[in-house]
């Protein structure tokens, strides 16, 4: 009874963020004349929860890719180029072959490929790693103008038959594998378990005999199948240009919120779980906004910034909450 | 201490020598291409060119082949088909005309980046630069004044310059006048272009005629042209509505939805435009509108009427596909000749008997392709094969048209062929 | 320290500077080429390396306290980008006056100065690391530059004042001595001052600076503040270049100042290693390699792939790291 208790109460705790995120953007859109066409309110409509799914996958597939790094102890900068070049190179064979499924299998094979470059140079090289990943960002950036004659990959999206992994219900086999590898990699393998070590004391991990390199190695295959898998996605739902002067962390940046925020919402189940949630609400945030058509331009920019400051605010506050709520507990079982 | 002092003050010093150099050679530099450049003719600068020193009144001695020079050509962007054709058309020129090309990209909203740009050109030797944006012009168009380098303008309107600094840019001896990519903002026809292709389509398809439509546009501070192009869609709609047997609709142009503020086109703009069966898009619609039509999963029930071709189009195009595009639009690379011919008159200081005192910015015809047989045709064009053997012009026609390779030349000739680059030139 | 000192042979020499000895090869070797390529030119380049990295110099030597400290900011380029358009429109306000000038200057300075009191206290405050205010500044000013330039109706705006000596001459002795002055106050501050003994430690060990009686958060927000009046001082050297501001004024600077001080050999985590020369060094490094690919004609295409084996190499020369343990 007290297990189910505690999921019931996990599921209703994690959404309670998406559910809280569509009441507002309801409120707000029901009181705008903007939103409305013909008497029907927008933000209700079919096409809300197609948005939100499409979307809510993208930034699924790319937040564990980053968060795996960031998990280990590692802010990885290359994702974002990791995932343009793939997606280029992807996309190209897809469309040469007329094949998602070539296409989807070579994003893999790239993205792992990409991913342990990026690992050797990191063990071999012993750099910092956010010095070491701006270093690869920008080769992998001056990559993406030397692969299919610096022309980017157009016309892969805008296909029905290659771009199944971009829309419903296909879109949702990449997700699917991305989590399936996260889950794998972070509950089943040694590395992963070991990485937690790592990440919370990496000179005891060493002391301890755990093969650092090792598990950095093995870290990087999981993230570059992950990041394969989110460039699959990319190229089947954006034209995908040659990048520079490091605007895919960019690209990358613009995935990150839910990463955090996942972690926090997280807290109450777990990591994938709380990303998932995360995507899910910001999405129907940013569906909401654009019905207001604040999705694009200066406030839009302006709202995420204070989204973002308030949010890290409030979960950098988290131990004192916790503290409080421990203290309650305590209290009202002494009563 | 001491070597950390030390390793300072040599860096200091690096930083000192250079600078100071820059300093001595700024201002010698300026007076030395002062000397050389001359208040009013069209003479080169005397340090790049081992003989322009005669070339001081040569208007009226014509030679048959220009002399070695080296034009830059700065990109608004850095890949895609126009950038491509370009460069292979202007490579294909360049032994006849004894022309090197060297090439760089600006930004499209920095204008200290772009002068930048400009400045690593003029340093790396170039006697002329064809540049395709108009930000920072009048800081761009002095440090051409100052190293004797002349400047024409491609694919650009030069609008705020014109608007704004006419004096400064367009009546300078070193800007030779630009060729626009489409109409200049003074004799816009897009708008009637348009909806001549959406009455060519409705003859085509007499069954399902397309009546109802929506607009979108580039805001007003970037492209003039394109709410006038609006304006003057819908007024062609409503004088065909008197008359027609089925009228069409056109949505009023929502400020808030459908202008792009270069920024793709929002999904909600198909709930906002619930009844719209195509997109008018003045602005460029393969990059900013046709993604969210995708992405919406419209593209197979709206057509899309726009501007551009950043190539994969014509896999959607007319009857092929999904059919979502039914009209793109784009300049001819060639259009590039007009500032190229000005240049080198410039730098080979010769000029046309009927040369205007003041540059101008000259509309150029564009690829207009609404049905499968324009298509067909396009897809034979310099611009999509990229190849200099399908250009309009070989490499004499062009030396022919500079008044040193040809005495009779004429700028009315050399401004006429830009009208003439149309599909049918093509055929 | 003496001692050890003394001891110096040139192979131990070399093994200690080899970060110093890498920045500066690769600034002298840039210099070469500059040199080589540049040709006919080589005066107006020199110029016109001087004004493009008269900008980054200033900027990144004001970084320095903040990079010192381990720390970063990613806003500086949306920050350049809106004083800038400030800077214009409130001097245009002005009617284009002396006055207007100086007016809209001591208002972006007031500007920039908040702006390093709120990443450098409010992080403390709430806990958070100052990349996320830093982040939170980005965001904002994206937003106002997109709100300020929507609000204009144009692409671009320019200034009525005169701001720029109209000897070229004169300018380019202007931009020099911005840089020498801003170079000998950096230096002084931080190598002289409580400031950059405060900041080194706080990069070394915040914890123990703290423990030794400084109050850290008071120096965080000091530094901060420093990084603001170079911002600020920047944003108006930039200015006079072009005059003129617009959506994209100062995007990619922050990675661009990263990028040079990376080169000139900053360690990113900061400490007692930090270094005033890196900015110089590492400014010129970068400008030079830009304008040398350039004037070297090499294909654009492959002007970033050559750029980024470059930076590699260096980095894998200047950053490595030999700790038992992988380097983060």
């Amino acid at each position: 009874m007290k297990g189910s208790g505690n999921i019931i109460k996990k599921i209703v705790l994690s959404a309670i963020f998406p559910i809280l995120m569509f009441v507002v953007m309801l409120i707000i859109t029901a009181s705008n004349d903007k939103c409305y066409v013909n008497g029907k309110l927008i933000f209700l409509s079919t096409d809300l929860i197609r948005q939100v799914i499409i979307n809510a996958c993208m930034t699924i597939c790319v937040a564990l890719a980053i968060w795996l790094q960031l998990k280990n102890g590692r802010f990885d900068f290359s994702g974002g180029a990791s995932m343009i070049l793939t997606a280029i190179i992807a996309g190209n064979v897809g469309l040469t072959t007329n094949s998602p499924v070539i296409a989807l299998l070579v994003a893999v094979v790239v993205g792992i490929v990409l991913s342990s470059v990026t690992a050797i140079v990191y063990i071999i090289g012993r750099l910092p790693i956010i010095i070491c990943t701006i270093g690869m960002t920008l080769l992998y950036e001056s990559l993406t103008y030397l692969v299919s004659g610096g022309q980017g990959i157009r016309i892969f999206y805008s296909q029905a038959h290659t771009s199944i992994f971009g829309r419903i219900p296909g879109v949702l086999v990449p997700t699917a594998l991305a989590v399936a590898a996260f889950v794998i990699f972070t509950y089943f393998t040694a590395a992963g378990r070991k990485g937690k070590v790592l990440s919370n004391n990496q000179r005891a991990g060493v002391n301890i005999g755990i093969d650092e390199k090792k598990n950095v190695f093995v870290t990087y295959i999981f993230t570059g199948i992950i990041i394969g898998l989110a460039a699959i996605v990319y190229v089947s739902q954006h034209e995908v240009a040659p990048q520079s002067g490091l605007a895919t962390s960019g690209i990358m940046f613009s995935y990150i919120v839910p990463v955090f925020m996942g972690t926090f919402i997280g807290l109450a189940s777990c990591d994938v779980v709380g990303i998932a949630i995360a995507a899910i609400g910001m999405e129907i945030m940013n569906y909401g906004l654009n019905c207001l058509n604040l999705g694009a331009g200066g406030w839009q920019q302006i709202i995420m910034g204070i989204f973002v400051l308030g949010f890290y605010a409030f979960s950098a506050q988290t131990d004192k909450i916790q503290a409080f709520m421990e203290k309650r507990k305590k209290s009202a079982k002494s009563a | 201490m001491k070597k950390a002092l030390l390793k300072k003050i040599s860096a200091t010093m690096l930083a000192g020598v250079m600078a100071i150099s820059a300093v001595g050679c700024g201002s010698g530099g300026n007076t030395a291409n002062n000397s050389s450049a001359p208040a009013d003719s069209g003479t080169t600068s005397s340090d790049s060119n081992t003989a322009s020193g005669d070339s001081g009144d040569a208007e009226s001695a014509p030679a048959v082949e220009g002399k070695d020079c080296t034009i830059g050509v700065a990109f608004y962007t850095d890949t895609g088909f126009a950038v491509d054709s370009t460069k292979a058309y202007l490579e294909s020129l360049s032994d006849t005309l004894n022309v090197k090309f060297t090439y760089t990209v600006l930004t499209q909203t920095d204008e200290a980046a772009n002068l930048t740009k400009i400045q690593e050109l003029i340093s790396s030797n170039v006697d002329g630069i064809i540049c395709t944006m108009d930000l920072g012009m009048t800081s761009i168009i002095q440090e051409c004044e100052a190293a004797g380098v002349y400047l024409g303008g491609y694919l650009c309107d030069y609008d705020t310059s014109y608007n704004t600094a006419y004096d400064q840019v367009f009546k300078s001896d070193y800007f030779v006048g630009s060729a626009v990519d489409g109409q200049s903002p003074d004799a816009v026809t897009i708008g009637t272009t348009m909806f001549d292709s959406l009455i060519e389509y409705n003859e085509r398809n007499a069954d399902a005629p397309i009546t109802h439509v929506s607009m979108a546009i580039f805001p007003v501070w970037a492209f003039p042209t394109q709410q006038v192009g609006a304006e003057q869609f819908v007024a062609a709609v409503e004088a065909y509505n008197e008359t027609a047997e089925t009228p069409i609709t056109v949505d009023p142009l929502n400020e808030e939805s459908d202008v792009l503020a270069f920024a793709p086109l929002d999904t909600t703009y198909f709930a906002k435009h619930a009844d719209s069966q195509a997109i008018i898009s003045f602005a460029a619609g393969s990059a900013f509108v046709y993604p969210t039509m995708v992405q919406a999963g419209v593209d197979s029930s709206m057509k899309l009427f726009t501007t551009g071709f950043d190539g994969g189009e014509d896999v959607n195009f007319g009857t092929s596909g999904n059919g979502t595009y039914q009209q793109i639009m784009v300049t001819a690379p060639e259009s590039i000749t007009y500032p190229l011919v000005l240049l080198l008159n410039k730098i080979n200081g010769v000029s046309f008997s009927d040369q205007p005192a003041e540059a101008e910015r000259v509309s150029s015809a564009q690829y207009l392709v609404n049905s499968d047989e324009d298509m067909a045709s396009f897809q034979k064009s310099c611009f999509f094969t990229k190849d200099a053997a399908n250009a309009m012009y070989t490499p004499q026609d062009v030396l022919n048209m500079t008044a040193f390779g040809n005495p009779n030349a004429t700028y009315a000739d050399l401004k006429g062929i830009l009208s003439t680059m149309t599909i049918d030139s093509i055929k | 320290m003496m001692s050890e000192k003394e001891k110096v042979t040139p192979a131990e020499f070399i093994k200690h500077h080899i970060y110093d000895i890498a920045a500066y090869a690769g600034l002298i070797v840039t210099f070469i080429l500059f040199l080589i390529f540049s040709g006919s030119r080589l005066s107006y380049n020199m110029a016109t390396v001087l004004q493009s990295a008269s900008t980054y110099s200033i900027i990144a030597l004001g970084a320095v306290f903040v990079y010192s400290m381990g720390y970063m900011d990613v806003s500086v380029g949306q920050q350049v980008g809106v004083y800038a358009i400030l800077m214009i429109m409130i001097t245009n306000a002005m009617g284009g006056t002396a006055a207007g000038v100086v007016v809209s200057f001591l208002v972006i300075l007031v500007l920039a100065l908040l702006c390093g009191a709120f990443n450098g206290a409010v992080a403390v405050w709430l806990k958070l690391p100052s990349i996320v205010t830093s982040l939170f500044l980005m965001f904002f000013f994206t937003g106002a530059q997109l709100l300020l330039m929507e609000s204009t109706g144009t692409n671009s705006i320019s200034i009525q004042a005169t701001i720029k000596p109209a000897d070229r001459g004169m300018y380019n002795v202007m931009l020099i001595v911005a840089i020498i002055i801003t170079a000998v106050i950096v230096t002084y501050f931080f190598k002289f001052s409580k400031l950059g003994k405060y900041t080194r430690g706080i990069g070394a060990n915040e914890v123990t600076t703290a423990q030794c009686g400084v109050n850290t958060t008071k120096w965080k927000v000091i530094a901060y503040m420093a990084f603001g009046v170079c911002v600020a001082v920047g944003s108006f050297i930039m200015l006079t270049r072009t005059g003129s501001a617009g959506k994209g004024t100062g995007s990619g600077y922050a990675m661009d100042i990263m990028i040079c001080l990376i080169l000139g050999g900053m360690p990113l985590s900061g400490g007692m290693k930090s270094k005033v020369s890196s900015a110089l060094v590492g400014t010129f490094t970068y400008v030079l390699l830009t304008n040398d690919l350039t004037t070297m004609g090499v294909d654009l295409n492959m002007i970033n792939f050559v750029k980024a084996i470059i930076f590699i190499a260096i980095i894998m020369v200047t950053c490595r790291k030999r700790d038992a343990v992988l380097p983060r």
